[in-house]
């Protein structure tokens, strides 16, 4: 992609790199279904997620850094999804808003609705809930702001990026 | 009329200014945390000492994101009976990942293990870490907040009103023991001088012994004291005569009444039938002695040392969780004393029984719940009842409807707008009328 | 000592690029005081608060961040894309605005390079940009880049005429196209006051959709064509592209100042700091009108420029010059 993440950088300059993306997660709200509400609830007045600097202001997947999935993902819908996700510039992140698109969740036995949009696109942060409420989305991007300005930008993208592999029953 | 074109451009550029120089409406969720009703559909939490493992919420759930695994264990038998089985819950899992948080789980518990608490912070990096097993439903247990209270003069749940009229019971009949007590020392100074101090040290064993559940014991609403209102006078002295009542029950050699055997064996029973009936028969009598023999000589304290570690037994919980475990135990109590006889208490179960499984939160939590938690259960059926002689006055046909003063007075001092508290003395007004119209029906009848 | 600096300074060598890192400093610092500007004020006039986290104190390294992160960016050229000129794009956008900056009389004697035609340089300079923007639809390869780019050239040769025709009313009046001279024969109360506000309020309103800035943003209206030119536009060079933006913002208001305002002159100390004050108050009307107005409809725009501004804009040359020819006012 580009010098910064060819190369391990040394941590000061790491760090100002990562404190930058952190506070600047232009967001690109994939909206399906009613979680999406709650997702423009907490970009309004009460809310206000610019304050933790997620600026909705991505007109397109060429500005975005966060992609918020936010509702039913059928199977129909997916490949326009995987596309806008591939559209994205690296680094990006994904935080999977809310139980359809974390596993389906009520539609978890339907044949038209994909389970889970982590089936087609590596997931940063799940953020419980049916709706989440407005808070819970807070807490997901200040989960996902936290990783950020731990990360390494070089890893992230040379592990062909994206958090740990899912283990099922890892510690059940 | 239409204005000046384009002033509407200038209106709206006033709109905008103005709202800048307001203060935002923005609550800075980080530093500041939400405020959360009780109810709110956070995250589901288990108080898995009230689980029977009755699979109701892993069957009801429409998606199938409860996970309970369970073995069956023999209890030892009790004298004379048999061994019963028990469930054992060895892992409750909910997924929240795949939960629509609809509830059903929480509605259809039998004995209210499952509840909602407003937490809402659990978003994660991994999907499987979003199934949470037991050990973290339990502590989100903790943040369960109280039942919002009820409104004004609404009618009590039927199962605090009924601990309440056992505890009243139970005081009213402990003080005519001491009554009489009093009536029976004075001839001899120097031993009611040793009876009374038994009494004290049996208050203050029942005080440590049943530290956490005297609380609630005292106030059998869901919104339980802490610890030291509860030991002041009056409530202390509830909880002893409890404690101290109750033991009549238990402390009862176990022995067979051999007329009603003999009996039962001539009518054709079988050994096994009739021995056992022989031993019910033997042991209501038993009891219904020594019952009687301690309201006849209150003064003797012999048994009552005794009772305060017998009365807490019961009621102290595995997890050391004293709330839920605590009201059960003031509520059977009672009622055994005073109605049943012959019930004996039902062991550990107690836990179970619907008002035991009050949040436990409470207890640990006082700030969280709302000041005027208290007074709905207790107040309440005192309001109600005082106003019952004026209002039968009233017209039945038509109820004027005015504003309860008092019940307005307490509003506006708790800083309620004037429109919600008059809006809400009125209710109350009515509500009470309406009270006190059924109650006169009712006695007339 | 003094002396002997100022000497110094006289060698071209020295003072050119004395002038340059001023210019380039102040073209760094005000569109990013502005953006942030934008941030808060938009946000206050929404309830909101805007950003708090980054920096700390409200936010104040909000754009810091942003730039940092593009930086960072994967910087994407589309497969179909007319690869030179998809790059080249925001420097042809970019480096007029700079430009810009070094004809501001920013002081009495702080104009960093001094035009007879000043007035004209700056006006030409600014429109420039509008090639950048036709170079980045066009390479682009997509087809909301194209209409967004087609909008934005028509917006802005529609509003370039009354735009130049008010600067031109100010030139009559002043005499002159030199920004400097303008300035120094304006009160410090500027040609406002007089029958140049209606001037000023022309220009205004035909910078703004210079700027495409909102009410007058179709060419990047989101809910039409995404992003018009900047569609595909990733990383480092859409951030050269709000840049430019910013920067506009920042020029036009400086430039509107100098014409209509009075420029760096004041009621007590005259200085930079006048100019810094009235471009940042105008910049606040700009904002001030992004958050409160919505967007026209491209036909509304097109209709508003030709049949009210221009006219409006001729009529005011008229009475400008009849007022020059027979000395009334000033």
């Amino acid at each position: 992609m580009g010098l910064v993440d060819s190369v391990e950088l040394p941590q000061p300059i790491k760090f100002v790199f990562n404190w930058g993306r952190k506070y600047s997660l232009w967001v690109f709200n994939f909206g399906l279904a009613c979680c999406a509400i709650e997702f423009i609830a907490t970009s309004m007045a009460r809310h206000d997620f610019i304050r933790l600097g997620v600026i909705p202001f991505a007109h397109g997947p060429r500005q975005a850094d966060l992609l918020v999935v936010s509702g039913t993902l059928t199977d129909k819908m997916a490949p326009a999804l995987q596309r806008l996700y591939q559209e994205m510039p690296e680094p990006k992140y994904v935080i999977s808003f809310g139980s359809c698109s974390n596993c389906g969740g009520p539609y978890w036995d339907s044949y038209s609705v994909t389970k889970g949009v982590d089936q087609i696109i590596p997931v940063d942060v799940y953020v419980p809930g049916c709706p989440p409420r407005p808070e819970a989305l807070l807490n997901g991007i200040m989960k996902l702001q936290e990783r950020i300005g731990s990360e390494s930008l070089h890893q992230r993208l040379a592990n062909g990026d994206r958090p740990e592999p899912i283990v099922v029953g890892a510690d059940a | 009329m239409p204005a000046l074109k384009g002033v509407g451009l200038l209106k709206g550029l006033g709109v905008t200014l103005k709202t800048m120089t307001r203060p935002a409406a923005t609550r800075q969720y980080p530093h500041v945390k939400p405020d959360l009703p009780a109810r709110s559909r956070g995250v589901i939490a288990l108080i898995e000492e009230n689980c029977t493992v009755c699979m109701l919420c892993a069957r009801e759930c429409p998606d199938w994101c409860i996970y309970i695994d369970s073995h069956k264990e023999q209890v030892a038998p009790k004298e004379g009976g048999r061994a019963r089985t028990r469930n054992l819950l060895d892992r409750f899992a909910i997924d929240f990942a795949l939960c629509m948080y609809c509830g059903i789980c929480v509605e259809v518990c039998p004995f209210d293990a499952l509840h909602w608490s407003p937490e809402f912070e659990y978003a994660e990096h991994q999907i499987e870490k979003l199934t949470h097993e037991m050990d973290t439903l339990r502590t989100w247990a903790y943040s369960v907040p109280a039942p919002d209270p009820l409104e004004e003069g609404a009618i009590e749940p039927k199962e605090i009103e009924s601990a309440r009229k056992a505890r009243e019971a139970v005081a009213a009949k402990a003080a005519a023991a001491a009554e009489q007590a009093r009536a029976a020392a004075p001839p001899v100074p120097a031993p009611a001088a040793a009876a009374t101090q038994p009494a004290a040290a049996t208050t203050t064993g029942a005080a440590a012994g049943t530290a956490t559940t005297t609380p609630t014991a005292a106030a059998p609403t869901p919104v339980a004291g802490d610890a030291a209102p509860a030991a002041s006078a009056g409530a202390a002295g509830a909880g002893t005569t409890t404690a101290a009542a109750r033991p009549a029950d238990v402390e009862v050699e176990p022995g067979i009444d051999q007329a009603t055997y003999d009996r039962l064996l001539a009518a054709g029973e079988s050994d096994r039938t009739a021995r056992a009936k022989a031993k019910a028969a033997y042991m209501r009598r038993a009891k219904a002695e020594a019952r009687a023999a301690q309201a006849a000589g209150a003064t003797e304290p012999a048994p009552a040392p005794a009772a305060p570690a017998e009365a807490a037994a019961p009621t102290q919980v595995p997890a050391g969780e004293g709330a839920p475990a605590a009201e059960p135990a003031s509520v059977e109590t009672p009622a055994a004393a005073t109605a049943a006889p012959e019930t004996a208490p039902p062991a550990p179960s107690a836990v179970g029984t619907p008002e035991g499984a009050e949040p436990a939160a409470d207890a640990r939590d006082p700030d969280a719940r709302s000041p005027e938690g208290d007074p709905t259960a207790s107040g309440t059926a005192a309001e109600v009842v005082a106003p019952g002689a004026a209002a039968a006055q009233a017209d039945a046909e038509h109820l004027e409807i005015e504003v309860d003063q008092e019940t307005y007075d307490r509003l506006i001092e708790a800083g309620e707008p004037e429109r919600t508290a008059r809006a809400k003395a009125k209710a109350a007004y009515a509500r009470k009328l309406r009270a006190a119209q059924r109650d006169g029906g009712g006695a007339g009848s | 000592m003094i002396d002997a600096a100022r000497d110094l300074l006289d060698n071209y060598w020295v003072l050119m690029p004395v002038k340059v890192l001023a210019v380039l400093a102040i073209f760094l610092t005000f569109p990013l005081v502005v953006g942030y500007m934008e941030h808060k004020v938009m946000a206050h006039m929404q309830a909101r608060l805007g950003p708090m986290e980054a920096g700390r104190f409200h936010g104040v390294l909000q754009l810091v961040a942003d730039g940092i992160k593009f930086v960072q960016k994967e910087s994407i050229i589309p497969k179909a894309a007319d690869k030179w000129v998809f790059a080249l794009a925001p420097a042809v956008a970019l480096i007029p605005a700079i430009l810009v900056f070094g004809f501001i009389p920013y002081g009495p004697d702080l104009v960093p390079i001094r035009s007879d035609v000043g007035l004209f340089v700056t006006l030409a300079l600014s429109s420039v940009s509008v090639i950048g923007v036709l170079m980045a639809a066009w390479s682009s390869a997509n087809k909301y880049s194209l209409m967004g780019g087609i909008r934005a050239a028509a917006q802005l040769i529609a509003y370039e005429l009354p735009l130049v025709l008010a600067a031109a009313a100010v030139a009559m009046q002043a005499g002159s196209a030199d920004l400097a001279v303008i300035v120094e024969r304006q009160g410090w109360w500027g040609y406002i006051v007089g029958p140049l506000v209606i001037g000023f309020f022309v220009y205004g309103t035909a910078a703004l959709a210079e700027l495409t800035r909102p009410p007058f943003d179709m060419p990047v209206a989101d809910s039409e064509l995404v992003f018009g030119h900047l569609t595909e536009y990733t990383g480092l060079r859409f951030a050269f592209f709000l840049l430019t933006e910013y920067a506009g913002i920042v020029s036009q208001s400086a430039i509107a100042a100098t014409l209509f305002l009075g420029g760096w002159k004041g009621p007590f100390l005259d200085g930079p700091w006048w100019l810094a004050a009235k471009v940042l108050a105008l910049s606040f009307v700009v904002i001030w009108a992004r958050s409160t107005y919505p967007r026209l409809r491209e036909d509304q725009l097109q209709s508003f420029a030709w049949l009210r501004l221009v006219p409006v804009s001729l009529a005011l040359l008229l009475v400008v010059g009849f007022l020059k020819v027979y000395e009334v006012g000033i």
